[in-house]
């Protein structure tokens, strides 16, 4: 295990999108013990250098590896079908009505369990667009795949914006 | 990849000596250094058996520097050679600065080199010089308390501060001549305290409010690794703002209107007093005469703890609406944390206690002094990262507190490393070009939680110039953000197709360069070779010096007064001061400056008689009794 493992290899795990997220923070912290800098023995700077790498290595593998979103983008990267998630759109015109209606919702909420109903709905959502993901992944359909993971990422937003709504709300409650 | 060298468990490598690590907490009104000694920690006291050193550095004309409770206790009659709170001005811009220093009584100047200074009887300090005289201190004493060289220290800084206000303290360290094995955060250094004395796993909740900042750090414990969950605060937040809107209350009351730079100093250390005793107490009389900064008539009045509880109450709300985002950012809700640990001397204040316990709905624990807690959790991080601890699983997996991005068209802001993501991390994010032919591209690099580049902090700016000219689009420009352990950043761009580089290590434009530190540190170091022998040395020539400058203005004026032969007899004595002030013999110098001060005893005695009456004309009762 080095530097150019793929971040699935660093964590023991195959290549592939059902990955048990529960399970990645006990080995991510493992890992850390092994290889933080902290813990290597040694203050030549090029020993440290090295370990800070393979530390910050560790840690890009556990954000990406436990985020639907960006796991599925690392997978298509992977798989040489990367999709730009900046600058593409979702051609699915249902899907973006649906979208947004919610936002619609979010906009009128006034106080937080409304908006946490626009929370769950979305999280119901988001379930759904990972399974979904993950058949068109092992498929090899890499261009629903790449809408797939474009709804992900709207809905990723979403809830985003939900958590801040409901931060505001929490905020100004007292 | 070279094979990493690994500590495995109990099988550390070569047999360890016992190296000097010492944990150091820089705070905003007070600092301490505290070390691991056989297994227990110790916080060193000075020698009056002191183990806080108030964050107070006083500049003499002289060029002397003073640091600490001397220090302090020139602050109300010196305020403007008496820098306080100082922490509150590290890394920050010119614009904050001139802010912060409207609060306060300094005299800032603005460098040729963008940088803010102070003004100072002793030349202008900046703000990173006069921590790293803080520092300097404390190294000394920890080196006069353990008898020897210190390998290393981990020094400790607000979870909240910013990139800039990392870099600072770690710049000022590497003047004071420390080894900086670590930047670590405060609340992190708390757990790690706490952690010692009981295996406490679970998640815990570390509010730390301390003299100028307030820092609220979630972070779970298992197997002896520290994760952060999520931290937040406010780096401009403290219990110096309790004395603040004390000090303007007791203004509004007395009706003081014009409060000269004495009198704001001699307010806010009433205010400070009255706080402190409030905590014990449920009311403090106040009183204040006639003509002070103004005030129309003497002043009485009963300060009740309620109302001074009214007064900071919305200073205590700001900080829990940080524990809820905290909370919020960890997934968490306050039933989920095992312990809420309250760090900072401001965690005193009877309302913050009540508030956050009924914030998190659990009693918070305080049984190491908040005043100590981080420092001793510091010096157990530093023993254990100097080797002296091969066979412990400590580890500290710290987090960066605000989200760091680039600007991108329009002035908004592409977040590439959101906060709260643990550290060391790369992260990298393709741009591309917008223009044909376009060859050059302007990158600037921000921090904060804002959309628009103009309300985030701007770290820096670097050009990637030399990109080959192609249609818009075409260009791939990876971008990467590294940041380290100690949550210090540096960016590179590229241009793939081409390879063309552009690097930066994040220094924002009033930070110092790597010029100034290595030319401070140099100073430093001559400064430091200075150990007891030298300071001593340094100390009689000046004593000397200004004695002969003295010596020198009164004959100029009054050389009449002597006889030839008083004045050959002075004369002689003053000579043989100057040839021992040429050799490096201090004693002697002191000899010679005191045989220097007796025989121009007669001297002086005829000056005072004949001057004795110019004094007394033309000048005010008042002006006397100072």
């Amino acid at each position: 295990m080095d530097l150019s493992s793929n971040y699935f290899e660093l964590f023991g795990l195959s290549v592939s999108y059902d990955v048990d997220v529960s399970a990645l923070q006990p080995q991510w912290r493992q890992l850390q013990q092994q290889f933080h800098p902290d813990r290597v023995d040694n203050q030549d700077a090029s020993v440290q250098r090295q370990a800070m790498q393979m530390s910050a290595q560790i840690n890009s593998a556990y954000q990406t590896l436990k985020s639907p979103v960006l796991r599925a983008a690392y997978l298509l990267t992977l798989a040489n079908e990367p999709v730009d998630l900046e600058r593409t759109t979702v051609a699915d015109t249902d899907f973006l009505m649906a979208q947004m209606e919610l936002r619609e919702q979010l906009e009128d909420a006034v106080a937080v369990d409304e908006v946490e109903v626009i929370a769950d709905e979305a999280q119901d959502w988001l379930m759904n667009l990972q399974r979904e993901f993950a058949g068109d992944y092992s498929r090899q359909e890499w261009p629903e795949a790449r809408e797939t993971l474009r709804k992900m990422q709207f809905m990723t937003r979403l809830l985003e914006e939900v958590n801040e709504r409901i931060e505001q709300l929490e905020d100004e409650a007292g | 990849m070279a094979l990493l060298q690994i500590a495995e468990p109990g099988q550390g490598q070569a047999p360890h000596q016992h190296k000097l690590a010492i944990g150091i907490d820089l705070g905003t009104t007070h600092s301490l250094v505290a070390s691991i000694q056989s297994g227990l920690p110790r916080v060193m006291a000075d020698e009056q058996g002191r183990v806080l050193l108030p964050s107070v550095v006083h500049y003499g004309d002289d060029g002397r520097v003073v640091v600490g409770e001397a220090a302090k206790q020139m602050a109300s009659q010196d305020p403007l050679n008496t820098l306080v709170s100082v922490k509150r001005f590290m890394g920050r811009g010119a614009e904050a600065l001139q802010q912060l220093g409207d609060q306060l009584p300094y005299e800032l100047v603005q460098q040729a080199n963008g940088i803010t200074s102070f003004r100072t009887a002793a030349g202008d300090k900046t703000p990173v010089e006069v921590s790293a005289d803080i520092l300097r201190q404390l190294r000394l004493r920890a080196e006069a308390a353990l008898d020897g060289e210190i390998t290393g220290a981990v020094i400790t800084v607000p979870a909240y501060f910013d990139e800039a206000q990392r870099q600072a303290t770690k710049d000022a360290a590497t003047i004071a001549g420390l080894n900086v094995l670590r930047l670590l955060n405060e609340p992190t250094a708390a757990a790690v305290a706490y952690g010692l004395d009981q295996a406490h796993e679970g998640v815990h909740a570390i509010y730390d409010l301390g003299g100028g900042t307030f820092d609220i750090s979630i972070l779970r414990l298992h197997q002896g690794v520290f994760e952060v969950l999520a931290t937040g605060g406010n780096s401009a937040l403290g219990g110096d703002d309790f004395d603040l809107v004390l000090a303007q209350w007791i203004m509004a009351q007395a009706g003081i209107t014009s409060p000269d730079a004495e009198v704001q100093r001699r307010l806010l250390q009433t205010a400070r007093r009255v706080k402190e005793a409030l905590s014990e107490r449920e009311s403090v009389q106040l009183s204040l005469a006639a003509g002070t900064g103004g005030a129309p008539a003497d002043w009485q009045a009963t300060l009740t703890r309620e109302v001074f509880e009214g007064l900071i109450s919305p200073l205590v709300d700001e900080t829990l609406k940080a524990c809820r985002r905290a909370l919020r950012d960890a997934r968490l809700k306050s039933e989920d944390l095992a312990e809420v640990v309250l760090v900072g001397g401001s965690t005193r204040v009877p309302l913050v206690r009540q508030r956050v316990s009924e914030f998190f709905g659990k009693p918070a624990l305080t049984h190491l002094d908040p005043d100590q807690v981080v420092a001793i959790g510091a010096a157990v991080q530093a023993n254990i990262l100097v080797g002296n601890k091969p066979d412990s699983d400590v580890l500290l997996l710290d987090v960066i507190p605000l989200s760091l991005g680039l600007e991108t068209y329009g002035g908004l802001v592409e977040k590439i490393v959101p906060r709260n993501t643990t550290i060391p991390v790369t992260r990298a994010q393709e741009f591309t070009t917008f223009k044909d032919g376009q060859t050059a591209m302007s990158l600037h690099v921000l921090q904060g939680e804002r959309e628009l580049a103009a309300d985030c902090r701007s770290l820096a700016r670097f050009e990637l110039r030399g990109i080959p000219p192609m249609v818009a689009g075409a260009a791939r420009i990876k971008v990467l953000f590294q940041i380290d352990a100690d949550g210090l950043l540096s960016v590179s761009a590229e241009e793939t197709s081409s390879g063309v580089r552009a690097e930066i290590e994040v220094k924002p434009a009033w930070g110092l360069s790597d010029d100034d530190i290595l030319r401070l540190l140099r100073e430093s170091q001559a400064r430091a070779a200075d150990d007891v022998r030298m300071r001593l040395l340094v100390e009689a020539r000046a004593d000397a010096e200004s004695l002969c400058q003295a010596i020198n203005a009164a004959l100029a004026q009054d050389a009449a007064l002597l006889t030839a032969t008083e004045k050959a007899a002075l004369d002689e004595e003053v000579a043989s001061l100057q040839q021992a002030m040429a050799g490096e013999d201090a004693a002697a110098i002191k000899a010679a400056t005191a045989r220097v001060n007796a025989a121009s005893d007669d001297f002086a005695a005829k000056r005072m008689d004949a001057s004795i009456q110019k004094a007394f004309t033309g000048k005010h009762l008042d002006q006397l009794e100072d």
